[in-house]
Parts: structure tokens; sequence; C-alpha cells
């Protein structure tokens, strides 16, 4: 039911892009945060990408967790994209006027299509690339296992 | 968009009730269900997708602010309504709202800390056809989406036919 969410982090010079899978809400935003935080504390990146391309589901928690990682990459000194919304997130960016805070890549359907295909080709990371840990629960250890949406795998 | 507020009277056709605790993993759980239950009248995706934004973020509303720090029932009513119109009651038991307008307002939040944007009545408001609150502090918090739906399976196929 909750299909839960999950993430990818691909760190390449001072580049940090991540991509975010399945539906952001309050539950899952809470360890996508931490997971994505924890990249950037560590890389302290100049610039941030945020990949909406797989996001089926997204809330004004979604709308929180950017704000938020728009102010993490302002103390560190760096910028911020979003990459491609998904259609499912578009109207919710456009209602909070987002695109006046960060700048949104949006490209047109068959681009948006072969660069999907391209990132699921593209899965399972590279060797530089940062792997994270599961975004979806806090206590991966409690029967996370059979749920698990892991991030090498690509979403439908 | 919006029809004359009659309509949010009509008979009911059927409806549904869930109660679930206010656990964060249920915010999926009550959407879904309530985008299930919808879903006997076929209405297009779009429609389908702002009544599970606007569950979501009244349920949220409830587990997130109305039982802040404490634990309790979140209860949630969908009625079909003669016309296509959905009602969908969020209610819950918590703390209540002391100004109802301020809390409406987009980007207000008693919660900046937690990374909350405000928008969560924005959000329900451009989503829905009409948003009632009804709260009292310390008793908790009744918010009543309404949805009216387009014209359904053959009066959408009549749109798409249209240049
Ligand atoms: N069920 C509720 N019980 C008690 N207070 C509530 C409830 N729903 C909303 N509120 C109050 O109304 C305010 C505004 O709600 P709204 O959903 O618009 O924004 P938010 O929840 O603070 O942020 P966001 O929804 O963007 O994450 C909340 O900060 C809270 O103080
Ligand atoms: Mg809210």
């Amino acid at each position: 039911m909750n299909k839960q969410a999950s993430f990818l982090c691909d760190a390449v010079g001072t580049t940090v892009t991540v991509y975010i899978r399945g539906e952001i809400d309050h539950h899952t935003a809470v360890s996508i945060r931490n997971g994505i935080d924890g990249v950037l504390f560590e890389k302290r990146p100049e610039k941030l990408i945020l990949d909406l391309s797989g996001v089926s589901f997204m809330d004004s928690s979604g709308l929180g967790l950017i704000m938020g990682r728009l102010s993490v990459m302002k103390s560190l000194g760096g910028e911020m994209t979003l990459q491609q919304p998904s259609r499912e997130t578009r109207t919710m960016l456009q209602l909070a006027g987002m695109e006046r805070l960060l700048s949104i890549v949006y490209t047109d359907e068959i681009h948006e299509k072969q660069q999907i295909k391209a990132k699921k080709a593209y899965i399972p990371p590279k060797a530089e690339s940062v792997p994270c840990r599961q975004a979806s629960r806090e206590k991966s250890k409690t029967g996370s296992g059979k749920r698990r949406t892991g991030a090498p795998k690509t979403t439908a | 968009m919006s029809r004359k507020k009659s309509v949010y009277n009509g008979r009911i056709i059927n409806q549904m009730q869930i109660k679930l605790p206010s656990l964060s993993v249920n915010e999926g759980m009550a959407r879904a269900t309530v985008a299930a239950f919808v879903s006997q009248l076929d209405p297009e995706i779009t429609e389908l997708a702002d009544i599970k934004c606007a569950v979501s973020e009244a349920v949220t509303n409830s587990i997130v602010h109305g039982y802040r720090g404490t634990e309790g029932m979140v209860g949630v009513t969908v009625k079909i309504l003669e016309g296509r119109v959905v009602k969908i009651e969020i209610k819950d038991k918590g703390c209540g709202i002391s100004d109802i307008r301020q809390a409406r307002q987009p980007l207000f939040t008693t919660d900046a800390a937690g990374e909350r944007s405000g928008m969560g009545f924005t959000v329900m408001e451009s989503f829905c056809d009409d948003v009632r609150v009804r709260s009292k502090p310390g008793q908790g918090t009744v918010v009543t989406l309404y949805k009216c739906l387009g014209e359904g399976p053959s009066g959408s196929f009549h749109r798409r036919e249209k240049p």
C-alpha cells in the first residue's frame, strides 16, 4: 500500500545527484532527508541535483524536504537544482512557486523517456557512486526485508 | 469547478469508514484506501491524484499536529453522493486548532522546525472543490473535503473526442 520510497545518490566531482523513487510523504520524507543529508555533509558538494522523475506521489512534505535541502546546500555554500519532476510532482511544485526558489529542469516528453531509460540502464551504480541505504525505514532490521525496494532496482 | 453548495447535500449512494492509529506509516494506507474506494466512479487519473494528495495532507495533519507527542485514532469517512460528488471527512480527537483562519493561510505553520512548508491547507483547497474545517482547542479537528468529479466514463469519452 504505502509504496515506500528509495533513493540513489551519485557523486561525480563536486556534484551530487540524488534520484528519488516512489512516494514522498511525511512518513518517507524522514529517512530520505537523513540519507541525503548524510551524503551532503560527507561530500560537501558544490551542487545538488534532485531528480524527481521517479516520484509517483508527493504531498506538501515533499515541499518541506526540497526547501530543507535547499537551505542545507545554502549553508554549505552550494546550489541546488530539481531535475525532471514527474507529472505527479509538477502541480505541487507550481502551487508552491518552487521555480522562484530554485531552477527546475523540465524536459520534453521524448527526452524525458530517454533520460529515464538511460538512468535505468545506468543503475547499478558505478564505483565512485555512493550507494545509499534504502530510504524506507529507520529501523531497517525490523521487517523491511520483504518490502525492500532496494536502490539498485528500477521502478516500473 | 465549483458547483452549487446544494450538491454537497445529495443522497448518499455508497460510503466507507476506516479508523487508523496515528502512525505515520498509515498516511499512505489512508490515501490508498480512499483512492481504491473512489475508483468505483471511474475518475480521471488527475482527479484521483488530487484526492490522494488532499487526504494525505489532512491525515498527516492529524498525526503530526493533532496528536503531536501523543497517540490517538484518525477516522476517515468517504461518502459518494448523488451527482458524482465525493465527500471525505478526516477526524481526530487531538489538540485542535485555535485560529482556523490563520491555520489555513498559505505558508502558515506551527512546526517550522519540522521542515513543514505550511502548504497543507492550501493544497487541500486547490485540489478540492470545497474544504471545511471544524475544530476546538483540546477537542479535535474535523476536515471535510468535497470533490466533484467530471462526467465519468462516457462523458470523458466524449470530451476526448473533441479536438
Ligand atoms: N488536525 C490538526 N490538529 C491540530 N492542528 C492542526 C491540524 N491541522 C492543521 N493544524 C494547524 O494548522 C497549521 C497549518 O496546517 P498546514 O497543513 O497548512 O501546514 P503544516 O502542516 O504546518 O505544513 P505542511 O502541511 O506543509 O507540511 C499547522 O501548522 C497546525 O498548527
Ligand atoms: Mg500539513
